[in-house]
């Protein structure tokens, strides 16, 4: 029988790039209250163009426990993930979040530069 | 004196010979010059003084540089043609060319000429050069009376210090009688001391006399002193008077500094705004970023799912979904919702419905189906709470960018102004003010140095009179007698005199006073705050305000009539001068009315034909438009139209400024 899987918080997405994860969730100066929300922006504009990309296995990447995020960011997180699965599996589930989200931190990344250290939501969907 | 025509020649803007005719008559003495800026208006003004009283320096900038460069220059002038009382006058200056070209001013050869009576040496007869009789028919101290800008009035530089005084004395005709008061001084000095030279001769009294000559001597030397102390005073005064002019500039240095301060806290202000609004964007950011760009993703991803082909089948699977969450929902409770009790029985006639539920998902349905089926799960309030937001995140970018261009605009008039107060020299405005106390107490020091000698000359007039009565006991010569009773009446002459001048120096400033105060009060707009004007015995023009305070026309005084009251008040003075004055002058005014407010305005048109026996106007038919014009008709003669046929004048000397028309009414 064909079935949608669960959050199985046996498995944790990873992310990379902890100095800018870091740098966006400053206290004074982030733009992000939590690394979680800056992870779930992340995905969901790797998901929007369409970017999903494998982590590179040599960096040292950490992890989230999807407990780190609210109730609202997990439904959309997973609703979202849901659409894009290749598979049942939930190790896919994972793997399809952390990659679209590490696929979207280019895009993060590069609107902070064009916008002088600043997020530009116009941008990012106008 | 009274203006009949002016003819002016290539003078500054005047190309060719212009010809004027001025209104003389009592009934009809306005005349009106209309030319727009920079046409001629004032070239008029200056053709007025030149031929009056000549330029002081550079008289190849007085030339009309069109008429300079052309073949056949034979020169400029300006000649006016008129009445002095019952003499027919004609007044002409001019500026010959000495060579074919001439390039500098020492290429130029001045002439004045006077004709009176239509004899060209009358003033030789008269023993008069021509410089003295035109200062007969208007000084050039005091032609700031009679010639003025009306745009550029100011009531303190009319009212102020000795120089003034000396200009006004002279308007009023009092400078004569101080002069005649002098000579009877002279007068009796030289009786005095052909007594004491005679008295000298008596053995008798000769020890006296000697005596006295001593004293005289001293006292001579002494009235030197005070005479020296006198101009040293008036030179400290004039001194005085320059550098309060110049410490006005203090003031308007003082006015930009407060300006550029206001300035500069406006833009910090809306620095301060705009970074509060960044920061309060950066904790709208922090909280709601997020959610936004899911909810933006979410919107788009649904309008993708929306077109697809699987959409049917999402929403079946959806509602089968929705279903068996109600029956597993139902199961928990204990009722059924038509309110019996959910046996056994019961629950398991649900769970054979759920298994049937749950069969028709798993077999009828395709992964994707399912994958939208929970992608349309989501609950609707995030996502439209995440759409409100960017609609406010995009309200508050607008905001701050208005806010940056405001911090822009304030920069920008911050630096102007900066750059404005940097090319004041505050060194040398201080140096200025520390120039300021020193002559102050110069002043002070000279004054009671002539105190001093005063007191000193009063003593020794005291030992005089002593000695003369001594001689005159021992001398009883009739020669003496007679030398003492010349001696005697032209003390009394000169006191009387004295008393004369004070008292009518003191009729003439209260003439002055309530003359300009009458008119004062005539062209404001305010009679309301404003009593009158004052004048004090040095001439220094105050307001009266309408509790009786006395405004000063002082740098330091921080509040002041606005800058139309101002000019008001200056015009009004300078009328109330031309009622006292002894000689009737024509008054010539440029921008009769310009920077004044309506109201002023129709109250300036108002007196303008009073302000003399004879009134020349110049301005734009912008300034005097129609209404003032239908005010001003029946007092006028003559109307000029001036315009400039060189329509696109490189430089302003490069102008060729004509009469254009010529009327005697408005219509």
């Amino acid at each position: 029988m064909t079935s949608i899987p669960e959050i199985n918080h046996k498995y944790r997405p990873r992310f990379t790039d902890s100095l800018f994860y870091g740098r966006l969730t400053d206290k004074d100066k982030g733009v992000f209250a939590t690394k979680a929300q800056l992870f779930t922006a992340s995905f969901m504009l790797g998901v929007l163009n369409n970017l999903r990309e494998e982590l590179p296995s040599s960096e040292a990447n950490q992890s989230f426990d999807f407990t780190n995020f609210d109730k609202t960011d997990l439904d959309l997180l997973y609703t979202v993930a849901v659409l894009k699965l290749e598979n049942e599996s939930e190790e896919e589930l994972t793997k399809c979040i952390e990659e679209y989200a590490y696929g979207g931190l280019s895009i993060l990344k590069r609107n902070f530069e064009n916008n002088d250290g600043m997020l530009s939501l116009r941008d990012l969907f106008d | 004196m009274i203006i009949n025509s002016v003819r002016i020649k290539n003078f500054m803007a005047f190309y060719g010979e212009q010809h004027f005719n001025i209104s003389a008559e009592k009934e009809k003495n306005v005349t009106v010059i209309f030319a727009s800026n920079d046409v001629g208006k004032s070239c008029f003004f200056k053709a007025i003084e030149f031929v009056l009283f000549g330029v002081p320096s550079s008289q190849i900038s007085y030339i009309n540089g069109v008429a300079l460069r052309e073949s056949g220059f034979d020169g400029i002038y300006v000649s006016l043609q008129g009445k002095d009382g019952k003499d027919e006058i004609e007044i002409t200056r001019s500026f010959i060319p000495k060579t074919s070209k001439p390039e500098k001013s020492a290429d130029l050869q001045e002439d004045l000429s006077v004709t009176i009576n239509g004899d060209t040496d009358a003033l030789k007869n008269r023993k008069l050069t021509e410089k003295e009789y035109l200062r007969t028919l208007i000084d050039p101290a005091i032609s700031m009376y009679f010639l003025f800008d009306g745009e550029k009035l100011d009531p303190a530089k009319f009212a102020r210090g000795p120089e003034n005084k000396k200009a006004i004395m002279r308007t009023l005709g009092l400078t004569e009688i101080e002069y005649a008061r002098d000579d009877l001084k002279k007068v009796t000095k030289d009786i005095d001391s052909d007594l004491t030279e005679l008295q000298k001769k008596d053995n008798k009294s000769k020890e006296i006399a000697e005596r006295k000559a001593e004293i005289k001597k001293e006292v001579d030397v002494c009235e030197s002193q005070v005479e020296m102390i006198k101009q040293e005073i008036e030179e400290v005064e004039t001194r005085l008077t320059k550098l309060n002019e110049e410490l006005e500039k203090h003031e308007e240095y003082g006015k930009l500094m407060e300006k550029t301060l206001n300035a500069k806290e406006r833009w910090e202000e809306s620095k301060s705004h705009c970074r509060n609004l960044k920061n309060n964007l950066m904790e709208f950011l922090r909280a709601y970023a997020s959610l936004v760009i899911s909810a933006k993703t979410y919107t788009k991803l649904q309008q993708q799912v929306s077109t697809s082909h699987d959409i049917l089948a999402g929403r079946q699977v959806e509602k089968l979904m929705t279903i068996s969450e109600f029956i597993e929902d139902l199961r928990k409770e204990a009722l059924c919702v038509c309110g019996t009790e959910l046996n056994s029985d019961k629950l398991r006639s649900l769970d054979t419905r759920l298994e049937k539920i749950r069969e028709k998902m798993g077999t009828g349905t395709s992964f994707a189906e399912l994958k939208i089926a929970v992608f349309r799960k989501m609950r609707n309030e995030p996502i439209e709470k995440g759409g409100e937001y960017f609609g406010t995140y995009l309200a508050k970018i607008e905001e701050i960018r208005e806010k940056e261009r405001e911090v822009r605009e304030r920069e920008d008039e911050k630096l102007e102004l900066q750059k404005q107060l940097d090319s004041f020299s505050v060194t040398d405005l201080e140096a200025r003010r520390h120039q300021l106390i020193v002559f102050e107490e110069k002043r002070e020091e000279l004054k009671d140095r002539k105190s001093k000698y005063e007191g000193r000359i009063e003593k020794m007039n005291e030992d005089l009179r002593k000695l003369s009565a001594q001689l005159s006991s021992l001398n009883v010569s009739k020669e003496c007698m007679e030398f003492e009773n010349q001696l005697r009446i032209a003390k009394e002459a000169e006191s009387v005199f004295r008393q004369f001048l004070d008292k009518l120096t003191e009729k003439k400033r209260e003439m002055v006073e309530n003359d300009s105060s009458s008119v004062f009060r005539e062209l404001t707009n305010r009679p309301d705050r404003y009593k009158g004007l004052k004048v004090d015995e040095d001439y220094k023009l105050m307001v009266q305000m309408a509790s009786d305070d006395l405004y000063h026309f002082d740098a330091s005084n921080p509040i002041s009539p606005s800058t139309g009251q101002s000019k008001i008040i200056a015009m009004s003075f300078l009328a109330g001068i031309n009622r006292v004055a002894k000689g009737k002058v024509p008054v010539v005014i440029d921008n009769p009315v310009g920077l004044f407010s309506e109201d002023h305005r129709v109250n300036v048109i108002n007196y303008l034909p009073k302000f003399s026996e004879q009134v020349i106007v110049m301005a734009t038919e912008e300034d005097l438009r129609d209404k003032y014009q239908k005010q001003l008709a029946p007092f006028v003669d003559f109307i000029y139209y001036l315009e400039d046929t060189n329509k696109n004048p490189a430089n302003i000397d490069f102008s060729k400024t004509m009469i254009k028309e010529k009327a005697r009414s408005f219509d």
